[in-house]
């Protein structure tokens, strides 16, 4: 039913539904280089209705080390799927695979786990946030927040930029709240909004103990504070002690020229992947 | 009508999962022959979480007492709760969705294709907050924990570190480009660029 594939170490890519024949979805570049980390990248392009179904098929043949997929709540039933009829371990947002002893390790934001089965199902997160914006504060992936720091309303605008470049949510403190430099339905406070994004960037926030406890679910906290001892530096897991109106023009340029060249990984993506069509 | 709330193992209530039982709970009052049971899986500390979930209003629970299940380990998790599941017998089973805890965020489409019918997925906050009295809580005291010993494989996934937060400060002295390229390459190692 597939075309041979005498591999080593084959490791599946599920193929992005926006893929077409001249070009690959920039997702799936990422899982490819991913892929080639570990083994032999196999591109598997099929209609995403019958995917788990291929997939398994495919794995059960050619027992691959790790099948990759992009997550999404459409492809996390298929993840789901796929793990559980091959009884295989399933690590979700990895960023990083490698080898140890043996086993496969796949590092996420928070920790880098063995996997002691034959097969593994790993989901990665696609990098854009494009469709994040549209979404509520509180439910928002990146969220940007200035506090009393900033200075003034103007200074808002600088941080709304930065949200932009970086496809989050614009937030404030209380204070800002009160000030009237950022809506009060967008204060980031207990009560108030709690957040719970991937990354949150606090520009000008000392971090009082109400905004503190409703940031706790954000995943990687980064500050920017001329206050050296601003609480929020003890929470953060990067801290930038300095004027955020020049940190945060400076961040600007480096996102625009980030944008502009997409960024190398580390391992070449491969030309020319072999392609289970199914 | 017995309705199973899974909840994630850990001596602490997620929000998901609170929610997920007052949704539960919401099916209850409308209905007299409704039996809300608990499910988790995990070392002795998940009494606590069970407790709690006991006071918002829920009847009974089943704790699969075993320290080598991880919480990290979805595959394992699913298939406890499966079995369990099964054995028990129900008609609704109702699972937090997302988790704070990397992998469980699968639990509920695993345990879904395992036993072969969907399984409710509640995200946080769907549910307003409600705290327990204190006699909810005396009387979740006096509640039924039954527990459970399974044979069980090995692990599939071990965690093997941990990092604490590693708390990167920088000065930005005069060089406020330096300080952006360093903040650009950390937000890119964790792939939030």
């Amino acid at each position: 039913m597939f075309p041979p594939m005498p591999l080593a170490d084959p490791v599946l890519v599920l193929a992005d539904e926006t893929d077409d024949d001249d070009a690959l979805a920039q997702a799936t570049r990422e899982l490819l280089a991913l892929a080639r980390r570990v083994g032999t990248p196999v591109l598997v392009r099929c209609d995403h209705c019958r995917a788990a179904e291929v997939l398994i098929d495919i794995a059960r043949d050619h027992r691959p080390r790790a099948i990759l997929i992009n997550s999404s709540p459409a492809n996390d039933r298929i993840s789901a799927q796929v793990a559980v009829h091959l009884e295989s371990a399933i690590a979700t947002d990895v960023t990083d695979l490698s080898f140890d002893d043996d086993h496969l390790v796949a590092v996420s934001d928070r920790m880098s786990s063995e996997i002691h089965t034959p097969t593994s199902v790993i989901t990665v997160r696609p990098r854009n946030h494009e469709s994040q914006r549209e979404l509520l504060l509180t439910e928002a992936d990146v969220v940007v927040a200035g506090g009393r720091g900033v200075g003034s309303a103007e200074g808002f605008s600088l941080l709304a930029r930065v949200a932009y470049a970086l496809g989050g949510r614009l937030g404030g403190t209380h204070t800002a709240g009160e000030l009237g430099w950022c809506p009060r339905h967008a204060s980031i406070s207990l009560p108030g909004a709690r957040i719970r994004p991937r990354l949150y960037l606090a520009g000008g926030v000392s971090g009082s103990v109400r905004h503190r406890s409703a940031i706790r679910g954000a995943g990687t906290v980064v500050a920017i504070d001329s206050d050296p001892n601003a609480p929020i530096l003890r929470e953060a897991d990067f801290g930038i002690v300095g004027d955020l109106h020049e940190v945060l023009p400076a961040l600007l340029d480096e996102l625009a020229a980030r944008a502009a060249s997409p960024p190398q990984t580390v391992t070449p993506v491969p030309s020319s992947p072999e392609l289970a069509e199914a | 009508m017995r309705i199973i709330v899974l909840i994630k193992p850990g001596a602490e209530l997620e929000d998901s999962d609170v929610c997920a039982v007052e949704h539960a709970l919401q099916v209850a009052r409308r209905r007299m022959d409704v039996q809300v049971t608990l499910l988790t899986a995990g070392p002795a500390e998940c009494v606590h979480a069970l407790r709690r979930a006991l006071a918002l209003g829920a009847d009974d629970a089943v704790h699969v007492l075993d320290d080598r299940i991880s919480p990290y380990d979805a595959l394992t998790l699913s298939r406890v709760y499966t079995e369990v599941a099964a054995d028990l017998g129900f008609d609704l089973v109702v699972c937090g969705a997302a988790s704070v805890v990397p992998n469980l965020s699968m639990i509920p489409d695993m345990v879904s294709v395992r036993l072969g019918t969907p399984v409710v997925s509640v995200p946080a906050r769907s549910a307003p907050p409600r705290h327990p009295s204190f006699p909810a809580i005396a009387e979740a005291r006096q509640k039924l924990i039954s527990t459970r010993i399974l044979p069980l494989p090995d692990p599939a996934i071990i965690v093997k570190d941990l990092p604490a937060c590693p708390n990167t400060i920088i000065n930005v002295g005069n060089d406020p480009r330096a300080a952006a390229v360093r903040l650009v390459e950390f937000l890119a190692e964790r792939r939030l660029v």
